[in-house]
């Protein structure tokens, strides 16, 4: 009888202990993360949407109301610009299911909104599981990086708003994580893996390009990465390297597209949405190059790198990552260009709108969770410090979700709620309203429950404005509202009402605007 | 030894914590872009723009063999029709043109809109010739599209 003895010395049972404690903190500190993004993202639930970009959370609601009310589908209706109403942008998945919920179901509309985009947000961190597994990250080190997107508080706030946001992330990491797989288990399921890739990337392109266009690179780069490590090796497998590029580059790039070029062809429909198609809003979206040449610029990401991973110090450890945690510094590295990818790609949209950084803000907490994660790939005093620099960053988010984020939570904002009660009160449900002043947010129409024609320019009779007050019918004009400082020009607003034989006189003032309504 | 190590954990966490409440007073500046708190341009007004030479006064001294240096910042506020040209006239005569524009991110942060950077101004011309007594001085913009407008108009006294 043979006896296997293994010999082990005193020093390695004590690094053992030690290890096995810090791991233990580990996933208690992580354990902690998702139970107080648990609690964040609640704060506020039955708020209105109005706390931030209440411009682009009320455009997607009113879009899904207009589901909800049984409206078209794919040439969905946001009814600010006039007829014909249809204003697509997005591919409506994350609309229609939000307002088909909440019709089959009868629940509130804004709540139903803010859960599918909770629910996407977290069901994220299922593909993105398999994503660390197939870049070789063990499971330990998973849950740290799945612990800091929970709670970063950018991610917090913005996974609560009534956007398509986490339903396009969902998407992309999805995509991300069957190219990986893919790429990892290429021979059996290799056909229906590839129609997924395909379908997945095509859903994500559709729903936000934006946010699929680091994810397109990212995949591009990792079949381009495999191919050559292969070539290298010897192997001559480059068709299914070529048909696997077409799934997941292709294929989504052209579906994108004919969405876009559909979407387009219905905003062309009036001249008052036609300033809207894809071709007339490049500049608006890229940006030019003067402003990526122009470093002052880049300091203005500041505030919103401080609210993805709470300060600069945290920024500046991910910067120290590379130097000192050398085993992961190409995964360091990797990270941190995809997320400036999508800046440098659509700088303008990044600069203007801070949401944006929902599309890549991943990228820079996954860096952080690799410097981390090379830490605690030191063993004893390397988990130690893992623990240590993961507690800091907690200490980091959570701080920046207090000062930053749980007041707009809590706070009800009312927004132009005001004027929208006496809209609704004072006009019929089929009523059409001419709003000046607030460009063309479809806050007040989506207060007032209202079709809107939102001029956004002066007060001049200008052929696209006569075109949608000549495609009213059956519909009419039920109000006119000026609101801000467009109140400050009697003489035009006297001209303008009195050629729509509207009472001159005010019927109500409130948030800001003056109600006017049409002569009996 | 460990245990002791373990009490570290807190000591970081209100570390990171304090690291972030440290420069509180950003606040205001975060709150204005987490919030889209931007400067709205005025409805309807087609150029925007400041002599800020001036400060906030409407008349401007100056001595008749003097040289004027004046400095701020035009933008034309529709999308796509950034500024290309200023004229500076006094009663309505050209003194002075600029054509090139420097960077002004203070005014783009303000309103929000990028493509306003690109319009900070600075000229300079003689006054030799001018008659003493009160003067009109207006700066004259011209965008890339072919649309004018004018800044408030300034009083120039000369003495």
């Amino acid at each position: 009888m043979t006896e296997t003895v293994t010999l082990r010395s005193p020093d390695a049972v004590k690094t053992e202990k030690v290890g096995s404690l810090s791991t233990v903190i580990l996933v208690l500190l992580c354990a902690c993360a998702f139970g107080f993004s648990l609690w964040a993202i609640h704060i506020g639930w039955q708020n209105s949407i109005i706390n931030s970009f209440s411009f682009r959370q009320c455009q997607t609601a009113i879009t899904a109301r207009s589901i909800q009310e049984g409206g078209p589908l794919f040439a969905y209706e946001t009814p600010v610009l006039g007829p014909p109403w249809s204003l697509p942008f997005e591919f409506p998945f994350y609309q229609g299911l939000v307002g088909w919920t909440a019709r089959i179901l009868a629940l509130p509309l804004e709540q139903v909104g803010r859960l599918f985009s909770a629910l996407f947000f977290y069901a994220t961190l299922w593909p993105a599981w398999y994503c660390l597994s197939f870049l070789g990250i063990n499971r330990c080190e998973r849950i740290i990086v799945l612990a800091l997107i929970t709670l970063s508080p950018f991610y917090i706030f913005w996974s609560r708003a009534f956007m398509m946001e986490s339903t396009a992330m969902f998407f992309c990491v999805s995509y991300l994580a069957l190219v990986l797989w893919t790429l990892k288990t290429r021979v059996r399921y290799w056909p229906w893996l590839s129609i997924a890739v395909a379908l997945t990337g095509s859903l994500a392109g559709s729903v936000k390009v934006t946010t699929y266009a680091s994810f397109l690179l990212a995949g591009t780069f990792a079949i381009l990465w495999a191919w050559w490590k292969e070539h290298h090796s010897g192997s001559r497998n480059l068709l299914s390297h070529v048909l696997l590029l077409i799934a997941a580059c292709i294929v989504p790039f052209l579906l994108t597209t004919a969405w876009t070029h559909y979407a387009d062809n219905i905003k062309s429909q009036s001249p008052m949405s036609a300033w809207l198609t894809s071709k007339a809003l490049a500049a608006w979206n890229f940006g030019t190059l003067q402003q990526r040449l122009q470093f002052a610029n880049y300091i203005h990401f500041g505030p919103v790198i401080n609210s993805i991973i709470g300060n600069k110090l945290v920024f500046a450890l991910i910067i120290l990552g590379m130097v000192f945690v050398p085993k992961r510094r190409m995964y360091i590295m990797g990270s941190l260009g995809l997320w400036s990818s999508s800046i440098l790609i659509f700088f303008n949209l990044h600069y203007v709108h801070s949401y944006y950084a929902y599309a890549n803000g991943i990228f820079l907490v996954v860096a952080l969770a690799f410097v981390i994660i090379g830490l605690y790939e030191r063993n004893g005093g390397g988990r130690w410090t893992a623990a240590c620099v993961l507690a800091f960053c907690m200490g980091a988010f959570i701080a920046r979700y207090l000062i930053d984020f749980y007041n707009l939570q809590r706070i009800q904002f009312t927004g132009t709620g005001d004027v929208a009660r006496v809209l609704t009160r004072a006009t019929q449900s089929e009523d059409v309203l001419l709003i000046y002043g607030l460009d063309w947010s479809s806050e007040l129409p989506y207060l007032a429950h209202r079709r809107a024609i939102m001029d956004r320019y002066d007060f001049a009779l200008r052929p696209d404005l006569q075109f949608a007050l000549s495609h009213l019918a059956p519909r009419k004009l039920g109000a006119v509202v000026v609101c801000g400082l467009t109140k400050n020009y009697p003489e035009q607003i006297h001209d303008r009402l009195a050629s729509l034989s509207f009472n001159t006189e005010i019927y109500s003032s409130a948030s800001d605007c003056d109600v006017y309504l049409p002569k009996k | 030894m460990q245990y002791l190590r373990a009490l570290l954990i807190p000591i970081f966490f209100l570390a990171g914590a304090w690291s972030t409440l440290l420069p509180h007073h950003n606040e205001a500046q975060v709150l204005q872009i987490l919030r889209h708190e931007h400067l709205q341009v005025p409805f309807g007004q087609l150029v925007l723009g400041n002599i800020e030479t001036t400060g906030n006064v409407s008349e401007l001294s100056t001595k008749r063999e003097s040289k004027i240096v004046l400095a701020g910042w035009t933008v034309f506020t529709q999308l796509h029709d950034p500024i290309q040209q200023l004229d500076i006239l006094v009663d309505g005569r050209h003194m002075a043109q600029v054509q090139d524009f420097s960077s002004r991110p203070d005014v783009a942060d303000a309103y929000g809109r990028p493509d306003f950077e690109a319009s900070g101004w600075l000229a300079s011309f003689s006054l030799l010739g001018t008659m003493p007594g009160k003067h009109v001085l207006l700066v004259h913009a011209t965008s890339q599209n072919g649309n004018t407008g004018d800044l408030p108009s300034l009083i120039l006294n000369v003495q």
